[in-house]
C-alpha cells in the first residue's frame, strides 16, 4: 500500500481526535478523540516501521510500552470519575465548556 | 577489593535510585498501617534516603565523572539537575508530612511520591526515546496517583458525607472544603493526557523523517532528513506549550492551582514543571540543527519570541487582574517559566553558548528554590491562617510583622532582579543581549536590526509583565488598612472561629526558614554584584560569576 496514502488516513484521523477533543465538553467524547490521536500515531509508527525500515524491533517494543502507559493512564483517570461519581452530580461527566475553553474569563482564571 | 571497584562504579548515577527504591521497599511494608510511629518512621527513613541520595549523587559524580550507556546519560549538568530536584523533594516531604501525616494514606502518599522523584530523575538523565518517553509516562501516572490521594479529603465523595452529616456547613464552609477540587483536578489531567498523545504523534512523524532512536543521534539524523521534520517540530512544540500551560491553554493549571490542597501545589511547582522544562530541552539538538540554516533559524526565532510574548501578556494580564494569592502565584511561576523561552532566544542568536544555557537553566530552578519557593510559603502561611485565599491577606503586611514583610520584599526584589539580590544575574544577562544586539551585532546571528527590535520590545514587555505583578504585590503589603472598611468579607469563618486579618501569629521555626532564604539571597546576590561591579573581586579564590554562569 502506498505510503502517502496511509500518512494521508492516519492524519485524517488525527485532525478529528485533534478537534473534537477541544469541541466537546463530555469527558467520555474527550477520552475517545484522544483515542483517535492515539490511533493515527500507531498507524504511523507501524507504517513506517514496516515500509521505510528494516529493523522495527525497538519501535515495536516502544510502541508497546507507549501504549500500554497511556492507556493505564487513560483508565486511571476513568476510575477516578467513576469513584466520584456520586448522586449528588448527575452532571459529572461534563464540564461546564470544553477543555480549553477560549474566553477572557477563563484565561483571567475567574470561575 | 574488586566487587568493591564493581560497586563504586556504578554509583553514578544509579546510587540516587537504589537509596530512593529502598525507601519505597521499606514502605511496603507499612503501607496500611495508620499508627502514627510509624508514619514518623516512615517519615524520618524517607528524608534521611533523600538526603543521602542527594550526596551520593554529588560524590558519584566526584568518582566516576560521566556516565552514558545505551538509555540514559549523565554529566555535569544532570547531577546539579538532579541535585536541585532531590533538594525540592525535601521540602516537599516536610510539607506532605506538615499537611497529610494524619491521612490514613500517609505511608501509601510517601511510597509513590519516592516513585514520582525517581521518575524525575529518570526524566533528566534519560538519553533514547524508550527511556524518555516511558519515564515521562511513569512521572505522570505517579504524579496523578499522589495528587489525587492528597487531595483526597477535599474530593466529592467526602465532602457529600460531610454535608450529610450536617447541612449546615456547606454553605459557610465552601472555600475549605472545595467540592470542584476533584473536577478540577481531572481537566487538569486529561489535558497532560492531550499532551502526551500529541507528543506521541510527534514522535511517530519524527520517527518516519529520521529513524532517530536517540536524543543524542538528533544531531546526525537530521540534517538530511531537512524540512520535512518541521511538522513534527511544530507538533511537539504545540504538546509541550499545552504541557507548560502557557497563554491561551492556562485554563486547566490555574484552575487546578486555584483548588487543590497546599501540598499538591508544591509538587506541581516543583515537580511538574521542572520535568516539563527538563523533557522539552531534550528537543534542543533539533533546534541548533535548523539554526544552521539561516530561514529556518528565522522562523525559529519569531516562534519563541511569540511564546514569550503571548506568554508574558496573559500572565501579566492575570496577574493583574485577580484577587487570589494562589492565581497570583501561578502567574509569576509561568513568567519565571517563560525566562528558559528567552534563553533558547539568547542561545540560537549566539549571545551564549551551550554551557551558558545549560547555567542559566540551572540558575532559573536555583532562583525558584531560593526566591519563589519562600514566597509561597508565606503567601500559603497566610492562607492557612485566614482559611481564605485573598490578596488582602498581604493587605499591610510590613506593619503587621516586620520580619515577613521585609522578607517578602526581599524575595519580590529577587523576583524582580534589582542589583544587590540573587535574580540580578538574569536581568544582567538581558541588559547585555540588549547592548551587544544594537553595538555589535555583527557577534550574533541576528540577520537584521528589526529582528532586534523585536526582541528588544518582546524583553521589555516580559520584564514589565512581571514588574505590574510584583509592584502590585508591594503596593498591597504597603498599603495601610483602614478599620473602617472591614465588611463581611473581610471576616473569614475557620473551624467556628472569627479571625480578623489582624491576627498573624507565625512560628519561631517559620521565622528561621524565612530568614536562612532571605538571608542566602542577598549573600549570594552581594558577592555577584560586587563580581559585576568590581572585576578582580574573590571570595577565598571563587567568583559564583565564573562558576555558575560564565564558564
Amino acid at each position: 500500500m502506498n505510503l502517502v496514502y496511509i500518512f494521508s488516513m492516519s492524519f485524517i484521523l488525527f485532525l478529528i481526535g485533534l478537534f473534537s477533543a477541544l469541541f466537546f465538553n463530555d469527558i467520555t467524547k474527550q477520552i475517545i478523540s484522544i483515542q483517535f490521536i492515539l490511533a493515527s500515531s500507531l498507524i504511523n509508527f507501524l507504517s513506517f516501521s514496516q515500509t521505510l525500515y528494516d529493523s522495527s524491533t525497538i519501535i515495536i517494543i516502544f510502541v508497546l510500552l507507549s501504549v500500554f502507559l497511556i492507556i493505564l493512564f487513560q483508565f486511571l483517570i476513568i476510575i477516578y470519575l467513576y469513584l466520584n461519581f456520586t448522586k449528588y452530580d448527575f452532571k459529572i461527566v461534563k464540564f461546564e465548556n470544553s477543555l480549553f475553553y477560549f474566553n477572557l474569563k477563563e484565561w483571567m482564571g475567574e470561575e | 577489593m574488586d566487587l568493591i571497584k564493581n560497586i563504586t562504579s556504578l554509583i553514578n548515577p544509579y546510587g540516587t535510585f537504589v537509596l530512593l527504591i529502598f525507601g519505597i521497599i521499606i514502605s511496603i511494608f507499612f503501607g496500611i498501617s495508620k499508627k502514627i510511629k510509624f508514619k514518623n518512621f516512615i517519615f524520618i527513613i524517607s528524608v534521611i534516603l533523600l538526603i543521602c541520595s542527594f550526596f551520593i549523587n554529588i560524590f558519584g559524580f566526584i568518582l566516576n565523572k560521566n556516565f552514558s550507556n545505551n538509555l540514559f546519560t549523565s554529566g555535569f549538568v544532570e547531577v546539579i539537575a538532579i541535585a536541585i530536584i532531590l533538594f525540592f523533594a525535601i521540602i516537599s516531604i516536610f510539607e506532605i508530612y506538615q499537611y497529610h501525616k494524619n491521612d490514613d494514606n500517609f505511608i501509601k502518599i510517601i511510597m509513590i511520591f519516592l516513585f514520582l522523584v525517581i521518575c524525575t530523575l529518570l526524566v533528566i538523565i534519560s538519553k533514547n526515546f524508550i527511556a524518555f518517553f516511558v519515564s515521562l509516562m511513569c512521572f505522570i501516572v505517579s504524579f496523578f496517583a499522589v495528587i489525587t490521594l492528597l487531595n483526597e479529603s477535599l474530593s466529592l465523595v467526602n465532602f457529600n458525607k460531610i454535608v450529610e452529616a450536617n447541612t449546615i456547613i456547606k454553605d459557610e464552609n465552601k472555600n475549605l472544603l472545595k467540592p470542584d477540587t476533584f473536577r478540577s483536578i481531572l481537566r487538569f489531567f486529561i489535558a497532560i493526557l492531550f499532551f502526551i498523545v500529541l507528543l506521541f504523534f510527534g514522535f511517530s512523524i519524527l520517527y518516519g523523517v529520521t529513524d532517530v532512536k536517540n536524543f543524542l543521534q538528533l544531531f546526525q539524523n537530521i540534517e538530511p532528513a531537512g524540512i520535512n521534520i518541521i511538522l513534527s517540530l511544530i507538533i511537539i512544540s504545540i504538546s509541550f506549550y499545552v504541557f507548560l500551560s502557557f497563554f491561551p491553554f492556562q485554563g486547566p493549571y490555574i484552575s487546578f492551582t486555584n483548588k487543590t490542597g497546599f501540598s499538591s501545589l508544591y509538587l506541581l511547582w516543583l515537580f511538574y514543571f521542572p520535568t516539563g522544562i527538563f523533557a522539552l530541552l531534550k528537543f534542543l539538538p533539533i533546534i541548533l540543527i535548523l539554526n544552521k540554516n539561516e530561514k529556518a533559524s528565522s522562523y525559529i526565532l519569531y516562534v519563541l519570541l511569540i511564546t514569550v510574548f503571548l506568554s508574558s501578556l496573559g500572565s501579566g494580564l492575570g496577574g493583574l487582574k485577580t484577587k487570589s494569592l494562589r492565581k497570583i502565584s501561578s502567574y509569576i511561576f509561568t513568567i519565571i517559566i517563560t525566562g528558559h523561552f528567552i534563553n533558547m532566544i539568547m542561545l540560537i542568536s549566539g549571545f551564549i553558548k551551550i554551557e551558558q544555557f545549560n547555567a542559566l537553566n540551572i540558575f532559573y530552578l536555583i532562583l525558584i528554590a531560593s526566591s519563589f519557593l519562600p514566597l509561597v510559603f508565606i503567601f500559603i502561611s497566610l492562607e492557612n491562617q485566614q482559611g481564605k485565599d485573598s490578596i488582602k491577606n498581604i493587605n499591610s503586611l510590613i506593619y503587621k510583622d516586620k520580619f515577613i514583610g521585609v522578607s517578602l520584599l526581599i524575595f519580590i526584589f529577587s523576583l524582580i532582579g534589582l542589583p544587590g539580590f540573587l535574580g540580578y544575574i538574569r536581568q544582567n544577562y538581558y541588559l547585555n543581549f540588549i547592548i551587544t544586539i544594537f553595538n555589535n551585532k555583527t557577534q550574533l546571528n541576528i540577520l537584521n536590526n528589526f529582528q532586534g527590535w523585536i526582541i528588544l520590545i518582546i524583553l521589555i514587555i516580559y520584564t514589565a509583565a512581571f514588574l505590574c505583578i510584583y509592584l502590585r504585590l508591594l503596593i498591597i503589603i504597603f498599603t495601610r488598612a483602614k478599620k473602617d472598611d472591614k465588611d463581611d468579607d473581610d471576616i473569614n469563618i475557620k473551624e467556628n472561629r472569627v479571625i480578623h486579618y489582624e491576627d498573624y501569629k507565625f512560628n519561631k521555626k517559620f521565622y528561621t526558614l524565612v530568614g536562612i532564604f532571605a538571608a542566602i539571597v542577598i549573600i549570594l546576590g552581594v558577592l555577584i554584584l560586587l563580581e559585576v561591579i568590581v572585576p578582580q573581586f574573590n571570595l577565598f579564590g571563587l567568583r559564583l560569576t565564573n562558576t555558575i554562569i560564565y564558564k
